[in-house]
C-alpha cells in the first residue's frame, strides 16, 4: 500500500502539468472573484471566506474522475477486487494521494490568496489550518463520487451533481470558522464539528467507495 | 407475527404476486386518493378559516406540507430499497427505486416552488433564505445525483447498486446537511423565521390538512405502483406469467 | 340556500378568485401542483405505453426469428 502510495505521488509528480492545475485553477477562480464585484475592500473581506471555500470545492473536483481512471482501465483495479484482501486501506491511500495532490498546496497557498481578498494577514495560520482540516474531507467524499462513476464515459459531467451537494456541511463551517473569527467570535464549536466529520468520513468513505467499485468493476 | 412477516417479505420479492396485487389495489389507491385530495383541498381552500396573521396566503400550506412530507420519505425509501438491493439482491427494491426517484423529485420540486412563492406574501421576497427551504432544495439536489446514476448507467443490476449506494450515502448525509443548514441559519439570523412554524393552525385549519396530506400521500404510493409494474413488465416480459397478462390485457 | 350557512369562509365567488389580496400567489401554487401531479400521472401512463409496445416489438422479432430458424432446419 505504502508502494502504491509512492507510485502514485511519483506518478504526479512526474507530470508537473497536472499536479499545478488545481492549485492554478484555485488561484485564478478566486483571482476573477474580485473582478465580479467591485473593488470594494469591505465588500471583498466580507465574501472572502466564501470565495476561498467555493474556489477550494470547484479545485479538489478537478482531478476527481481521473482518481481511479488508469486503474480501471489497465485492469489493476479488477484484480485487486478478485483477491481476497481488503481494499479498504488501498482506497484510502488513494484519497489521501488526492489530497496531497490539490487540498494540501491549496491549503498552502491560500493565506496568500485570502491577502489578496483583504483579509487580514493576520488571519492566515487560520485560514491555512481550516482549509487543511476540511479540504481532506473533500477528497474523502470525492472519492466515493468517483468510485461510482469510474469507468463510464459521462462520468465526469455528473460526479459534480453527486459530490457537490454532500460538500454543504464543509463548506458551511469551514467558511463561518474564518468569517466568526474576523467579528472577533469564538470558533470552537465550528473547529469540532469539522474535526468530528473528518473522523467520520476517515471511516465511511472509504468503506461506501470500496463498495461501490465493486459494483461498478462487476460487468 | 415474525413468521407472518417473513413471509410477507418473501412475497414482496416475487415480481408476480406484486404485479398481480399491486393490479388489483391500484384502481382503489388511486379513486380514494383522488377523492381525499379533493376533499382536503376544497374544504381548505373554501372553508377553512383566514390565519390571523398571514391572511389567505396560509391556504399553500394544503400543498407544501404534503409536498414535503413526499419529498423526504420519498429518499428515505430510496435508501431502503438500496439496503434491501445491496444486502439481499432483491430485483423489487430496484424497481421500486427506480419508480420512487422521479416521483419523489418531482414533488421536492413542488415543495421548494411552493416554500419559495409562500415566501412573497409573506415577507416580501420571493426566496426566503430560512433552514427549511434551502434544506428542501439540497434534497433535490440529492435525488438528481441519484436520477442522473441511474440514467447514466446502461447495466440496470449495475445502475440499481450504485444508485443505492449514493442513496445510502445521501441518506447518512441528510441530518448532518441539515443540522449545518440550520446552523447556519441560526448564526446569520438571529430571529430565525419559519414558515410553518408560527401558523397559529386551529383545528378547523388542521382537517383539511390531515385529508389533504393523507390523499396525496396515497397519490404517491399509486404513483409508486404504476411505475414499479411498468419496470416488472419491462424485466420480465420473457416469463410466462408476463405473456399471460398481456393476452388477457389483449382481449380486454 | 346562503352559502354562508355552509360555513363557507368567502362570501361570494369573486372574493374566493381573490383570496383576499394573495391571489397570485394561492393560485399559482396550486397551478404548479396541478402541473406537477398530471406530469407524474401522464408519464407513468405513457411508460407503461412504451414499455408494452416494447414488449410486443421484442416478441414479434422473437417469434420471426424462430420462424426462420425452423424454416431452416426443414
Amino acid at each position: 500500500m505504502k508502494a502504491m502510495m509512492w507510485r502514485d505521488l511519483l506518478l504526479a509528480y512526474r507530470r508537473k502539468g497536472e499536479l499545478l492545475n488545481p492549485l492554478f485553477f484555485f488561484w485564478i477562480v478566486v483571482g476573477l472573484f474580485p473582478l465580479s464585484i467591485a473593488p470594494d475592500p469591505e465588500l471583498l473581506r466580507q465574501m472572502g471566506a466564501g470565495v476561498l471555500w467555493m474556489s477550494a470545492l470547484l479545485s479538489t473536483l478537478l482531478g476527481l474522475d481521473l482518481l481511479f481512471r488508469s486503474d480501471f482501465e489497465d485492469g489493476a483495479l479488477e484484480q485487486l477486487l478478485i483477491s481476497p484482501h481488503s481494499i479498504f486501506g488501498w482506497v484510502l491511500a488513494k484519497s489521501l494521494v488526492h489530497w496531497l495532490v490539490t487540498g494540501l498546496p491549496l491549503a498552502l497557498i491560500s493565506p496568500l490568496l485570502g491577502v489578496m481578498l483583504q483579509l487580514p494577514a493576520s488571519q492566515g495560520v487560520l485560514i491555512m489550518s481550516v482549509l487543511l482540516l476540511g479540504t481532506p474531507i473533500l477528497s474523502l467524499i470525492g472519492t466515493v463520487g468517483a468510485a461510482l462513476t469510474v469507468g463510464l464515459k459521462k462520468g465526469g459531467l455528473i460526479l459534480p451533481i453527486l459530490v457537490l451537494p454532500l460538500y454543504i456541511p464543509v463548506l458551511i463551517f469551514g467558511s463561518s470558522i474564518i468569517v466568526r473569527q474576523l467579528q472577533g467570535l469564538p470558533v470552537a464549536q465550528p473547529f469540532a464539528l469539522l474535526g468530528a466529520m473528518l473522523a467520520l468520513t476517515l471511516f465511511v468513505s472509504p468503506l461506501m467507495a470500496s463498495v461501490a467499485l465493486r459494483i461498478s468493476v462487476s460487468r | 407475527m415474525w413468521e407472518s412477516l417473513k413471509r410477507l417479505y418473501h412475497r414482496l420479492g416475487s415480481p408476480k404476486w406484486f404485479f398481480q396485487i399491486s393490479g388489483r389495489w391500484l384502481p382503489y389507491v388511486l379513486v380514494l386518493a383522488t377523492a381525499l385530495i379533493g376533499i382536503g383541498l376544497i374544504w381548505g381552500l373554501m372553508f377553512a378559516p383566514e390565519e390571523r396573521l398571514q391572511g389567505n396566503s396560509y391556504r399553500i400550506m394544503y400543498i407544501h406540507v404534503p409536498a414535503a412530507i413526499i419529498a423526504q420519505s420519498g429518499y428515505l425509501i430510496l435508501a431502503i430499497a438500496g439496503v434491501v438491493s445491496l444486502v439481499w439482491r432483491m430485483k423489487m427494491a430496484d424497481w421500486v427505486a427506480r419508480a420512487v426517484a422521479p416521483i419523489g423529485a418531482s414533488f421536492c420540486l413542488l415543495a421548494f416552488v411552493t416554500g419559495a412563492v409562500w415566501g412573497k406574501p409573506t415577507w416580501g421576497v420571493w426566496f426566503v433564505l430560512d433552514a427549511r427551504i434551502i434544506s428542501v432544495m439540497v434534497l433535490f439536489f440529492l435525488y438528481l445525483g441519484v436520477i442522473s446514476l441511474q440514467t447514466v448507467i446502461d447495466n440496470p443490476r449495475q445502475a440499481a447498486n450504485a444508485s443505492a449506494v449514493l442513496a445510502i450515502v445521501g441518506v447518512v448525509n441528510i441530518p448532518i446537511i441539515k443540522y449545518s443548514v440550520e446552523w447556519w441559519n441560526t448564526v446569520h439570523q438571529p430571529a430565525s423565521i419559519s414558515l410553518a412554524g408560527k401558523l397559529s393552525i386551529a383545528p378547523t385549519m388542521f382537517m383539511p390538512l390531515v385529508i389533504s396530506i393523507l390523499g396525496f400521500y396515497l397519490l404517491f404510493v399509486g404513483l409508486i405502483l404504476m411505475r414499479t409494474r411498468n419496470h416488472i413488465l419491462e424485466s420480465e416480459y420473457k416469463t410466462r406469467w408476463v405473456a399471460d397478462w398481456l393476452s388477457q390485457e389483449g382481449r380486454a | 340556500m346562503d352559502i354562508e350557512t355552509l360555513g363557507m369562509h368567502f362570501s361570494s365567488f369573486g372574493e374566493f378568485l381573490a383570496m383576499g389580496g394573495h391571489a397570485p400567489y394561492v393560485w399559482s401554487s396550486y397551478a404548479f401542483m396541478l402541473v406537477i401531479v398530471l406530469w407524474n400521472v401522464i408519464s407513468a401512463l405513457g411508460q407503461g405505453r412504451k414499455v408494452k409496445q416494447q414488449i410486443s416489438k421484442r416478441l414479434a422479432m422473437q417469434s420471426h426469428a424462430n420462424e426462420s430458424a425452423m424454416e431452416k432446419s426443414l
